[in-house]
C-alpha cells in the first residue's frame, strides 16, 4: 500500500467516521410533536405593554394514538373516545419573544416540538391591533421547519380561546380552519391568505385582509368576514357581505356562494350563483387627478326563485340581470366607502396598481398616498350576464 | 504444488511446470501431453490402468478377434459414462463377430484389422483416432469407449456415452408468460443444440474449450460470425484462456474469473437459462458462454440497460412492453429507494408526509422499543430469511412458510407492538417491486445497495440518500463490461440506442443492432415495406 | 497531453449542463433583486447574450490549439512567463469557486434538510462524494452528469408547472422604472456567473471533435439559461419582489407554495431542493478535476486523478472560513472580478495576442 492509496484510505475513514457519529438530526416522528396550528395573543388582556412577557402562544398538537380512530397501532382506539374532548393538547406558553416562548415547551413536552406541519397560524384580536405583525411573524417567516403555505387567520377575542372550540366533523381545530379555508373561493365569505402573502405585503408596506374566526355558540366555530391589516396592524373589520364586495374587486373569488337579488318588476326574490368573475382595477389620470375605474364582469345561474311563480322570458333575465348588477354596484360602493374613508387602508392593492401602471406618478405621490386614497374618486361598473336558469326556465 | 505453480497461467501455456506425480498425466501438459500410444496392448493397457489407477469404475475389456489366434483388443470405458446397449450391439458385435468375417484372413497385418475396423465395421457415428494418452484418457473420462488393438500405436475413441441427465424442462428461476418453455439443461450437447435450432445459421459458431485443470469442463463459446465483433470474441478468449483453475463446477465459476470487477455489487455478465434469451442476446452480436454441467449460460457484454430487459418484452406488442418496462424500472428504484425514503421521512423530515399519514405513522410508532434505523433493518432482515428459507425449503413448504411467515410473523410482530404497521406494509412493498426485476443478479444488487442507503438514510436523511445514490452512480459510471459502459445506452449518450431501453418502440422501428456492441452488421431488419 | 480521455460532443454538453447548474442559481435571484429590483427577470435574458459573447471568444481561443489546454496554449501564445501566473490564477479561482458552491449547497442543506447535523460534516461529505466522482476521471464524470440531467431536469421543471397557478404577472411591473442602465451594467457584470464555462479552457483538448467544443458550450449554456430564466421568473411572478429580497432560498420559498392537498410527499420543495443538490455534485467534481488536472500538468505529474484528493484540505478550509450566510458574500468578492477576467478578459487578450502572432491561414 503506498501513500497515495493511505490518504484514500483516510477520507473514506473520515467518511466512516462521520457516517458512523451521525444521527444529528435523526429524531423519530413518534419522538416529535406535531404542531398543528398556533394561536398567538397578548398576555395582558388590558392591553399593557410594560408585563414583562408579552407573548402568549397557544399551540394545538394531536395526541397521536387517540388522534387514530381504527384499532391500529397496540391499544388505541379504546380510551374514550368522547366527542367533546378533543384528541389534542393545547399547550399555552409566554415568553418575551414567541422563539422564547415556544423553547419553554421543553420544559413541559418530553417531545421536541416540530412546526413542519403547522396548517394555521391564529393571530388574537387584541395582538392584531396594538402589536406589530411583522415581529410576531418574524419567526416563522425565520423558521426551518414552518411553510410560507400555512394560513394567517385573525381571532374575534383572543386566539387561545379559539383554540378550545369543538369541531364536529374535523379532530382538530387547526385541521378544521385549514380545511374550511379551502372553501374560501367558493364562498368568499372570508379570505385566504398564506403566510408568503402575509409576509409579502408587511414587507412592502402594503395593507392586506385577513379571515376572521369566531366562535359560535356550542363551542363551534365560524370563519367569515375579514380583518383590515393597515400598516402592519388591525384596523377594523369587515362583515362577510363586505368581505365578499371586496374580493370581487380584487378578483380573488370565483364569485360568491349566492347573491340574493330582489326583483320589484317580476314579484320575485332570486338567488344568483356565480360562475365566474373578472375584474378589472384601472387608474386614471385626468390632469394629475387619480381616479379608478373598476370594472366587473360576471357570469351565473338562477339557483333559486321566490316570489311570483311565472316563468322567465329572456327580457326578464335582463331585468334580473340589471338589478343584480346594481345590487352588486351598491355593495362595492359601500365597502370602498368603508374602506377609503373608516379605515383609510389600501387593501385591494390600489396603490400597487400605481405603482406598476405609473411608476413616475406613484413617486411623486408615495408619500401621502393615504390622504390621495381617502378621497380617491372610484367609478365602478358591473355587468352580470345570467347563462342558465337551472333545470327549470 | 509449489507456491508458484499457483500462479494463474494459461492452460495452454506450454512453458508450464514441472509435476512430481505421473498420475496425472492427462490434467498436465508436459511430458505425459507428449506420452504417445505405443504398438503393445499390454504396455498401452498398463499405462491406463496406471492413469486409472483405483479407478474402479474403469472397464478394460480384452478380447481376441477372429479365434484364439486372433488379434489382441481392448475396450476401455468408464462404466456409467456409456451406454451398454451401444457398447453390446454396436461396438463388441461388429468388432467380434463382424470382424472375423470381414477379414477372413487372419494373419493379415493388425493395422489392417484396425482400418477396417474403423472404417468398414463400427456402425457408430462418432469416432475419433487417438494417438497420445492425455487424449485417451480424456475420451474415456468424457464418455467414450477406447478401442485398443494389439500392434498398433493408435486408438479408437467411440462416442458411446449415454449417462443419466437433466432432460429439456420449463425453466426455474425465469418464469414467462409468452414465449418458449424450453430452459438449458445440463447438458452442454443439448444446450448447442437448443440454440441450434434457433439459429440456423453456419455463421453459427462454437468454439469449444476444456477448463479446469481436473474437472475439464467442456465450456462453448458462442457467437454470430460477421455480427459479433471479433475484438469482443478475442477479448472473450483470452479472458477464458487465462483462467486456471481446478475444477470449473458451474458458470458462476468463469463469471467471475472473467468479470471486469470483482467488488461491484452489479452483475457485469447476465446469466440465463433460457436459450431463446442467449439467442436474443446472439443475434444482438453478443457472445453467449455454456458451461457443461449448468443449465446457466453466460451472456457477455451485459449492460444495466439488459439486466433489466427480458426477451419476452420482445415478444409482446410494444406498448405493453413498454408499459412493463416503465413498470419494472419503477420497481426497481423502489425496491432500491423505499425503505431509505421512508426512514429519512419518518426520522428526519416528517413534513414530507401528509399530516393524516404522519399521525397514523406516529399512533403506529408510538411505543415501540426501537427507532425507526433499527426496525427498519429488522424487518429487511427477516424478509431476507423468509425469502432465503423460502427458497431452500423443499417445494411446496418453502410458498407456505413464505405466506405463514410474511403473514403471521408480520401481523404478531404488529400486535405486540415490536413493529410498525406502516413499516411492514413498506417492506412488503419492497419485496414485491424487487420480483418486478427479471433478472436475480440485477435483483440482489438492488437488495444489498438497499442496506447501503437504509445506512445513509438514517444518518443524513434525504441528504444521505442522496449522497448514497451518487456514490453508486458513480460507481455505475465507471465500470464497463467488456469495455462497454455499463449504463449505455444513456450514459455515454446514444440515441439511436435508447429505441431498446426504458422505451422500446415499435419492432419494425429497431431495424438496427444495438451500436455499443459495435456488430459488424448492423442493420437487423431490412429496408423493405415498413410492415407486412 | 496527460490523458488520453476523450468524450463526445453530446456528453460535453451534458457535462456543461450538470455544471452549470448549481444551488447558486436558486440563491442568485435574491442578488439580482437586490441590485435592480424589479426588473430582475429582463437581467438573465440580457446576461445571455453577453456571456454567448464571452464564451464564444473563450471557445474559438481553445479551438484554436485543439491539442492544447490553458497552460498549453497561453505558453505558446505569450510564453512561460505568463502561462504560469495565468493557470495558477485559474486553478486557485477554480478552487475557490469550488469552496464557495460546496460552501452555499452547504449552507441550504442546513438551512432546508438538517439542522442540527455540523456542517463540517455536510461539507466533508459532500466534497468527498464529489471528489470521488472527480476521481474517476472525465469518461466518467461526463457519464454521470448525462444520467445527472437526464433524471432531475425534467422533474424540476415538472415542479415549476406546479408553481404556475400562483404565477402573477403583474409582479413584473413597472417595467424599467430606473431606465435600462442598471440593466444592462448587471447584465454585463453577470458575465461572470457562467462561472463554470472557463472549464472549457482546458475541455477542449478531451473532445473526440474538438471544432465541435463551441456547439456544446454554446447548447449547454443556452439549456442552463432556459433553466435559470424559468426559474429567476417563476420567483419574481410567484413571490414579487417583496418577498423575493426577503427570502434566503427563493427558489426553495416558490416550490413551497406548489402544495397539493392529498399527495403522497406534501413538501414538493423539499423534493426540489434534493433534486438541486444532487445537480451540484458534477458542479464540484467538475471543478475539482479540472483544478486537479491543471495541478497536474503545472507539476507535470502523470496520474493527475490522485490530486483531486489532495486539493480537498484546500478547499474545506476556504469553504470553511466564513463565519456566518452573510460572511460568505463578503469573503468571496473576489470571486466575481476574476470570474470576469478568466471568462471575458484573458481569453479576449490572448485571442487576439494568437491572432497576430498565428495568423488563421499561416497556422492551417
Amino acid at each position: 500500500m503506498n501513500r497515495r492509496s493511505l490518504y484514500r484510505a483516510g477520507l473514506l475513514l473520515l467518511l466512516l467516521t462521520i457516517i458512523t457519529a451521525g444521527c444529528w438530526d435523526n429524531k423519530d416522528l413518534e419522538r416529535r410533536a406535531l404542531v398543528l396550528g398556533a394561536a398567538v395573543d397578548l398576555t395582558a388582556a388590558g392591553g399593557s405593554l410594560v408585563v414583562t412577557e408579552p407573548w402568549k402562544i397557544t399551540l394545538e398538537m394531536p395526541v397521536l394514538r387517540r388522534m387514530v380512530t381504527r384499532g391500529g397501532g397496540g391499544g388505541g382506539g379504546g380510551e374514550g373516545q368522547d366527542e367533546n374532548t378533543m384528541p389534542t393538547w393545547r399547550l399555552t406558553l409566554t415568553g418575551i419573544t414567541f422563539a422564547e416562548a415556544i423553547r419553554k415547551a421543553a420544559t413541559r413536552s418530553e417531545r421536541t416540538l416540530f412546526f413542519g406541519h403547522q396548517k394555521i397560524l391564529l393571530m388574537g384580536e387584541e395582538l392584531a391591533r396594538r402589536g406589530d405583525l411583522r415581529s410576531v411573524l418574524d419567526f416563522w417567516a425565520r423558521n426551518r421547519e414552518s411553510y410560507l403555505a400555512i394560513d394567517v387567520l385573525l381571532a374575534e377575542g383572543p386566539a387561545g380561546d379559539i383554540m378550545e372550540a369543538r369541531p364536529k366533523f374535523a379532530r382538530s381545530v387547526s385541521m378544521f380552519l385549514h380545511e374550511q379555508m379551502q372553501q374560501a373561493i367558493k364562498t368568499s365569505r372570508f379570505v385566504k391568505h398564506s403566510l408568503a402573502e402575509v409576509l409579502a405585503a408587511l414587507d412592502t408596506g402594503q395593507d392586506i385582509l385577513l379571515a376572521r374566526v369566531k366562535m359560535v355558540p356550542r363551542q363551534e366555530l365560524e370563519v367569515s368576514g375579514a380583518g383590515v391589516i393597515r400598516e402592519g396592524r388591525l384596523a377594523g373589520w369587515l362583515t362577510p357581505e363586505e368581505t365578499q364586495a371586496a374580493l370581487w374587486i380584487t378578483g380573488e373569488t370565483k364569485g360568491c356562494d349566492i347573491l340574493v337579488v330582489p326583483v320589484p318588476e317580476l314579484q320575485q326574490t332570486l338567488s344568483v350563483e356565480f360562475g365566474k368573475l373578472q375584474a378589472e382595477v384601472k387608474p386614471l389620470m385626468e390632469e394629475d387627478k387619480l381616479s379608478f375605474t373598476i370594472k366587473i364582469k360576471v357570469e351565473g345561474k338562477i339557483a333559486e326563485k321566490m316570489g311570483n311563480p311565472k316563468l322567465f322570458a329572456a327580457a326578464d333575465l335582463h331585468q334580473v340581470e340589471n338589478r343584480a348588477a346594481r345590487l352588486m354596484e351598491e355593495r362595492i360602493r359601500q365597502v370602498l366607502g368603508k374602506l377609503q374613508q373608516q379605515y383609510q387602508a389600501d387593501v385591494l392593492g390600489f396603490g400597487r396598481k400605481v405603482e406598476k401602471v405609473r411608476p413616475r406618478q406613484w413617486e411623486a405621490m408615495k408619500g401621502q398616498w393615504r390622504q390621495i386614497y381617502s378621497s380617491l374618486p372610484v367609478t365602478v361598473q358591473v355587468k352580470v350576464s345570467i347563462r342558465r336558469t337551472g333545470m327549470v326556465s | 504444488m509449489t507456491n508458484k505453480s499457483w500462479r494463474y497461467l494459461g492452460h495452454r501455456n506450454k512453458a508450464s511446470k514441472t509435476r512430481e506425480k505421473i498420475a496425472l498425466p492427462l490434467v498436465d501438459e508436459g511430458q505425459a501431453a507428449a506420452l504417445p500410444l505405443q504398438y503393445s496392448l499390454a504396455v498401452n493397457l498398463e499405462t491406463l490402468q496406471a492413469i486409472f489407477a483405483d479407478c474402479q469404475d474403469v472397464v478394460y475389456r480384452q478380447m481376441r478377434i477372429g479365434g484364439v489366434m486372433g488379434h489382441q483388443a481392448a475396450l476401455v470405458y468408464v462404466d456409467g459414462l456409456v451406454n451398454n446397449d451401444i457398447v453390446n450391439d454396436q461396438i463388441m458385435k461388429s468388432i467380434l463377430l463382424e470382424a472375423p468375417q470381414a477379414m477372413p484372413v487372419l494373419t493379415g497385418a493388425p493395422y489392417e484389422l484396425y482400418r477396417q475396423v474403423r472404417d468398414s465395421l463400427l456402425t457408430v457415428a462418432n469416432v475419433r483416432e487417438i494417438i497420445d494418452f492425455r487424449e485417451a484418457a480424456r475420451c474415456i473420462l468424457s464418455g467414450f469407449a477406447l478401442f485398443l488393438l494389439d500392434g498398433v500405436n493408435r486408438a479408437l475413441a467411440i462416442e458411446v456415452y449415454g449417462w443419466e441427465h437433466r432432460g429439456v424442462e420449463e425453466p426455474q428461476a425465469e418464469a414467462l408468460i409468452r414465449g418458449s418453455r424450453e430452459g438449458f439443461s445440463d447438458c452442454l450437447r443439448t444446450n448447442t443444440a437448443l440454440l441450434r435450432r434457433r439459429l440456423r445459421d453456419p455463421q453459427l459458431k462454437l468454439k469449444t474449450y476444456f477448463l479446469g485443470r481436473r474437472s475439464q469442463t467442456t465450456v462453448g463459446l458462442m457467437y454470430i460470425d460477421g455480427v459479433a465483433n471479433p475484438g469482443l470474441i478475442t477479448e472473450v478468449e483470452q479472458r477464458l484462456n487465462k483462467i486456471d483453475i481446478d475444477g470449473i463446477l458451474e458458470s458462476g465459476y468463469i463469471e467471475q474469473f472473467i468479470e471486469d470487477k470483482w467488488y461491484s455489487p452489479f452483475a457485469q455478465i447476465q446469466n440465463t437459462e433460457r436459450p431463446d434469451e442467449a439467442a436474443a442476446a446472439l443475434l444482438e452480436g453478443r457472445v453467449v458462454i455454456l458451461t457443461d454441467n449448468t443449465p446457466f449460460a453466460l451472456i457477455v457484454p451485459a449492460t444495466f440497460n439488459s439486466l433489466m430487459h427480458n426477451p419476452e418484452d420482445h415478444y409482446h406488442r410494444w406498448f405493453i412492453a413498454v408499459l412493463i418496462r416503465i413498470l419494472r424500472f419503477a420497481g426497481s428504484f423502489l425496491a432500491l429507494l423505499l425503505p431509505s425514503f421512508y426512514i429519512a421521512m419518518v426520522s428526519f423530515t416528517p413534513e414530507m408526509i401528509p399530516t393524516s399519514l404522519a399521525i397514523s405513522i406516529g399512533a403506529g410508532r408510538e411505543g415501540l422499543p426501537f427507532p425507526t434505523i433499527i426496525e427498519a433493518f429488522i424487518m429487511e432482515s427477516v424478509l431476507e430469511l423468509l425469502r432465503e428459507a423460502g427458497i431452500r425449503l423443499p417445494g411446496p413448504l418453502g410458498e407456505t412458510l413464505g405466506v405463514v411467515g410474511a403473514l403471521i410473523l408480520g401481523q404478531a410482530a404488529v400486535q405486540a407492538g415490536i413493529v410498525s404497521s406502516a413499516m411492514v406494509i413498506v417492506v412488503a412493498l419492497t419485496a414485491i417491486a424487487g420480483f418486478v426485476l427479471p433478472s436475480y443478479d440485477a435483483a440482489i444488487s438492488l437488495r444489498i445497495l438497499r442496506f447501503f442507503l437504509m445506512i445513509m438514510a438514517a444518518v443524513f436523511g434525504l441528504y444521505g440518500v442522496i449522497l448514497g445514490l451518487m456514490l453508486i452512480l458513480t460507481h455505475m459510471v465507471s465500470l464497463k463490461s467488456f469495455g462497454v459502459p455499463y449504463l449505455k445506452p444513456w450514459a455515454p449518450w446514444t440515441a439511436a440506442d435508447l429505441k431498446d431501453s426504458i422505451y422500446r418502440t415499435a419492432l419494425f422501428r429497431e431495424r438496427l443492432r444495438p451500436a455499443y456492441l459495435r456488430p459488424l452488421e448492423a442493420r437487423r431488419i431490412g429496408r423493405g415495406k415498413k410492415k407486412q | 497531453m496527460l490523458s488520453q480521455e476523450r468524450i463526445g460532443t453530446s456528453e460535453a454538453f451534458f457535462l456543461t449542463v450538470a455544471a452549470m447548474i448549481e444551488v447558486g442559481t436558486l440563491i442568485g435571484a435574491r442578488d439580482i433583486a437586490d441590485q435592480v429590483g424589479v426588473d430582475m427577470w429582463l437581467v438573465s435574458p440580457l446576461e445571455t447574450f453577453f456571456s454567448l459573447g464571452a464564451i464564444y471568444i473563450l471557445t474559438r481561443l481553445a479551438m484554436k490549439f485543439p491539442q492544447q489546454d490553458f497552460f498549453g496554449f497561453s505558453r505558446q501564445i505569450a510564453g512561460r512567463w505568463v502561462a504560469w501566473p495565468l493557470s495558477l490564477g485559474l486553478l486557485f479561482y477554480w478552487l475557490a469557486l469550488t469552496a464557495h458552491v460546496t460552501r452555499v449547497t452547504t449552507d441550504v442543506i442546513k438551512n432546508s434538510l438538517l439542522a442540527r447535523t455540523p456542517a463540517e460534516a455536510i461539507l466533508l461529505s459532500l466534497l468527498i462524494v464529489a471528489a470521488y466522482l472527480a476521481s474517476r476521471g472525465l469518461e466518467p464524470l461526463a457519464r454521470a452528469s448525462i444520467i445527472i440531467c437526464i433524471v432531475t431536469l425534467p422533474l424540476i421543471m415538472m415542479l415549476f408547472l406546479l408553481v404556475l397557478p400562483h404565477f402573477r404577472s403583474d409582479n413584473f411591473l413597472p417595467v424599467l422604472p430606473r431606465g435600462p442602465w442598471p440593466v444592462l451594467r448587471l447584465a454585463f457584470w453577470r458575465i461572470s456567473n457562467a462561472e463554470e464555462m472557463s472549464l472549457f479552457l482546458i475541455l477542449v483538448p478531451f473532445l473526440q471533435q474538438p471544432r465541435e467544443a463551441w456547439q456544446a458550450a454554446s447548447r449547454g449554456y443556452l439549456v442552463v439559461m432556459v433553466i435559470v430564466i424559468t426559474v429567476l421568473t417563476t420567483c419574481q411572478g410567484v413571490l414579487g419582489i417583496g418577498l423575493l429580497k426577503h427570502s434566503l432560498i427563493p427558489g426553495l420559498s416558490v416550490t413551497q407554495l406548489a402544495e397539493f392537498a392529498g399527495t403522497f410527499i406534501e413538501r414538493i420543495s423539499l423534493v426540489f431542493i434534493s433534486l438541486w443538490i444532487i445537480l451540484v455534485f458534477p458542479t464540484v467534481a467538475a471543478l475539482l478535476w479540472a483544478s486537479a488536472y491543471l495541478a497536474g500538468r503545472l507539476l507535470q505529474l502523470k496520474d493527475y486523478r490522485q490530486l483531486v484528493f489532495y486539493l480537498l484540505p484546500l478547499v474545506y478550509f476556504l469553504a470553511r472560513h466564513p463565519g456566518s450566510n452573510l460572511e460568505v458574500k463578503s469573503f468571496f468578492f473576489f470571486l466575481q472580478p476574476l470570474g470576469f477576467a478568466f471568462l471575458l478578459i484573458i481569453p479576449a487578450i490572448l485571442y487576439l495576442i494568437a491572432i497576430i502572432r498565428f495568423p488563421p491561414a499561416g497556422s492551417s
